[in-house]
């Protein structure tokens, strides 16, 4: 007589948690873009998509600090998100990148969708010795943003903003070449605008040295089994004992992935 | 001290919804009228959510809009 299968019980994870609340934005930003293209704009038309963005606050700062005035298409929403944005990277590093940006997510779930359909381990990880180098490129990515947006005085990156082309459907030649150039890089190497490009990214990066909330690992009782490198999106394989990397995003899937309970996980510590 | 995984997620986001909604609600939360360097090509007026309404995406006459025709 063959014993009987045990059942998978349903367990309800963080990941899935992580998953609505991501769903939950991208439907956000998707309704605030499909308003503006149904509606309009104008002054009795919908907000700008552009007001919503957290980044056109930062791009909005020098504007606001010399003149007192917004760039046009932003507004004082830009300014609050920006704040809810930093006050969430203060308690929590770059958990804007690991749960509430849309972007993010798209990146994510199309890598993840791509590698079901094709059966094959996509997204792939960059070389480290490209790699390496190659995640400061976004910081530089930054600075040119700032410099070229304080010189026009005006949103001169929106145009080719891959985020905007995607949900706002203002699309500019540039933007759709740059949106497709991430598409694909994002489908091979997983989250790929994140990991090298994003400008918001690197703001948030630097929080994540100081933020109280970090992913920690007892590295005494570790299997070295690597499973958590093999899950993490942002491809950090480094495992010391407080895991600070500015590319950590906060979405535990380290955590959760991990096959001994209680190896790595989620502390606070607000001294030290 | 270990947070459970569940309720850090909580907490953060708890802070990033209560900003937003405490903007929105204190009446920072303007979407429409920037003054920006060239104007804004959106509109001149600022759209000041009141205290019990709901977001409003859509248009919503100001108050200079709604009073200029009796000035």
């Amino acid at each position: 007589m063959s014993t009987p299968k045990k059942s998978k019980r349903f367990r309800f994870k963080a990941q899935h948690m992580r998953r609505i609340v991501q769903a939950a934005f991208v439907a956000i930003v998707t309704y605030v873009g499909i308003q503006h293209i149904v509606i309009g704009g104008g002054p009795t038309g919908a907000p700008s998509f552009d007001a919503f963005c957290p980044f056109g606050g930062i791009e909005s700062l020098w504007a606001v600090l010399t003149n007192g005035s917004m760039l046009q298409k932003t507004n004082w929403s830009n300014l609050v998100i920006l704040l809810a944005t930093l006050a969430t990277a203060l308690v929590a590093g770059r958990f804007f990148c690991g749960w509430i940006c849309p972007f993010g997510t798209v990146q994510e779930w199309s890598g993840r969708i791509l590698s079901r359909l094709t059966g094959k381990r996509l997204p792939l990880a960059m070389p480290e010795a490209i790699d390496r180098p190659l995640r400061y490129m976004k910081f530089v990515v930054l600075a040119a943003i700032i410099l070229a947006t304080v010189w026009a005085g005006s949103l001169i990156f929106a145009e080719v903003c891959p985020y905007r082309v995607l949900f706002s459907g203002e699309v500019t030649t540039l933007g759709l070449i740059v949106l497709g150039a991430v598409a694909v890089g994002s489908l091979v190497f997983e989250r790929f605008w994140c990991k090298y490009l994003c400008p918001l990214g690197a703001v948030l990066a630097v929080f994540n040295k100081i933020t109280p909330f970090k992913v920690t690992c007892d590295t005494a009782a570790c299997l070295t089994c690597d499973k958590c490198a093999r899950t993490c999106p942002m491809s950090i394989t480094d495992r010391p004992e407080r895991i600070d990397s500015i590319e950590c995003i906060r979405c535990l899937e380290c955590v959760e992935s991990c096959p001994k309970e209680g190896v790595l996980d989620m502390e606070l510590r607000l001294l030290g | 001290m270990r947070v459970n995984r569940f309720l850090f997620p909580l907490i953060v986001l708890a802070v990033f919804v209560l900003i937003v909604g405490g903007a929105m609600l204190l009446g920072f939360w303007q979407t429409k009228g920037g003054q920006g360097r060239g104007g804004g090509h959106e509109g001149d007026h600022s759209l000041v959510p009141t205290i019990g309404t709901v977001v409003q995406l859509g248009a919503a006459p100001s108050f200079q809009e709604v009073n200029r025709e009796y000035a």
